[in-house]
């Protein structure tokens, strides 16, 4: 992690507004980043935030400190895809050549901790308890790097050492029949009450031309806005993953 | 949800922008990727991107567009941001005639995606829906911070940063302009809208 080598602190202050996750703070002369808040984004190293150069590096030396770094981090690369920067989420991006969710299918990508306030494990979990108790089927770790830190995908319990660290953000994604909509956002709602940060929902699925898709009809009933912003696939990925269902 | 996802503000303002992300995938259509990475960014330049870049050498905004494209690799993730509609349509009309074939992805509101690609002559394949952000939005910044921050979807612009430099364009110190560029150069990938955000300061 960053630590402020107090020798070189002179307690100014500067700092204070740089940690997007609120890890610093200022005490009896000196300014110091608080481990169990910081999330090992390393803006604070990458950025000359301080006049006397006081922040520095430490070993990141254990599984979950590299963990932290890796998906806090977006210049990391996770593992996943190898060498390629982020946090292992599939989406949108290439579905069009992929065929990653077919007609009918929905995958739904729950930013954990975004935006800004950052996330610790254990509200991770609550949320990916309701998830699974609600059919969603969580990818391995193979597939998303947080189903390494799930030893039990069918409870999505993760491993209860790990729960008290916190991370700049962390995504969930999970694949489901879009008749099962209805209940994934009700499980969604009725956890979004017990948990201590905020998420982002996104649901990733086939459209039409205007850029819509039946599904999403649901959501009037469960008293949810439809949504105005999307990330749009355009199709022009070539080769055109060919589904068996063809395009709508 | 993902990065681009997560604007909020006045949406007459978000309508103004359109996110764009351009995605190889492996042993599908990544051969050449590079020199075909070096075509899109070429168009973009052409049509006037407002801020782009490459997650692990910077945005055009603090590592510089040379730097990107020199360190370009097999693996690197390009994508951007443009403040209008019509280059959004021009960058699109000119990456469907070089016929590159990655995926390119456009993201904003919808409405207007639809619009242009319909403009454009292309259906659209599959979208990411943002329901919002749901859970504890008491903790949240204030909105107009969070409109600013939240450009940055990798949350590396951090909100007492934003809190200060607004404070700065109030008392006169800086301009809109000039704190909209300190705010984005904490950016590494490229989406923060400078444009926007100068925007957002002034009121």
């Amino acid at each position: 992690m960053a630590r402020i080598n107090p020798d070189k602190c002179t307690g100014c202050k500067q700092c204070l507004i740089f940690c997007a996750d609120g890890a610093i703070s200022y005490s009896e002369g000196k300014c110091t980043v608080d481990q169990s808040v910081c999330t090992e984004c390393y803006i604070c190293l990458r950025h000359t935030i301080c006049p006397n150069a006081a922040f520095e590096p430490t070993e990141l030396d254990t599984y979950i400190k590299q963990f932290q770094h890796v998906i806090s981090d977006p210049a990391e690369s996770h593992g996943i895809k190898k060498g390629v920067s982020g946090r292992g989420a599939q989406e949108v991006k290439t579905i069009d050549v992929t065929g990653r969710i077919k007609q009918g299918e929905i995958s739904i990508s729950i930013d954990m901790g975004r935006p800004g306030l950052g996330v610790y494990l254990r509200d991770v979990e609550k949320v990916a308890m309701a998830l699974v108790e609600a059919g969603v089927e969580i990818p391995p770790g193979e597939k998303s790097p947080l189903g390494a830190l799930m030893p039990d995908r069918t409870t999505g319990k993760l491993l209860p050492e790990y729960l008290d660290y916190h991370f700049h953000s962390l995504i969930m994604e999970g694949t489901f029949a879009s008749e099962q909509l209805p209940t994934v956002l009700k499980a969604l709602q009725a956890v979004e009450n017990k948990i201590e940060t905020v998420f982002a929902v996104g649901l990733v699925m086939h459209v039409d031309k205007n850029c819509y898709n039946k599904a999403l009809d649901c959501l009037d009933e469960l008293g949810i806005p439809k949504p105005h912003r999307g990330k749009v696939n355009v199709g022009l990925g070539r080769p055109l993953a060919s589904d068996g269902k063809g395009r709508e | 949800m993902t990065h681009t996802l997560l604007r909020t503000g006045d949406i007459e303002s978000q309508k103004k922008e359109f996110c764009w992300l351009v995605y190889q995938t492996k042993g599908v259509n990544d051969e050449n990727f590079i020199d075909k990475a070096r075509e899109y960014i070429a168009t973009v330049e052409a049509v006037g991107g407002d801020n782009w870049g490459e997650t692990k050498t910077g945005s055009i905004l603090n590592a510089g567009p040379e730097a990107i494209k020199e360190n370009l690799k097999d693996n690197s993730r390009i994508r951007g941001v443009f403040s209008n509609r019509e280059k959004a349509v021009d960058f699109l009309k000119d990456v469907i005639a070089k016929e590159l074939g990655l995926s390119v992805i456009i993201s904003g509101v919808l409405p207007e995606i639809a619009q242009i690609c319909a403009e454009v002559g292309i259906v659209p394949h599959s979208a990411n829906f943002s329901l919002g952000i749901w859970g504890r939005k008491d903790k949240l910044p204030d909105e107009k911070t969070l409109s600013i921050t939240t450009m940055c979807g990798h949350h590396t612009v951090p909100p007492k940063y934003v809190e200060f430099i607004e404070e700065e364009v109030n008392a006169g110190n800086i301009s809109p302009e000039e704190g909209a560029q300190k705010l984005a150069s904490f950016c590494y990938c490229g989406v923060f809208n400078p444009v926007r955000c100068a925007d957002i300061l002034s009121k």
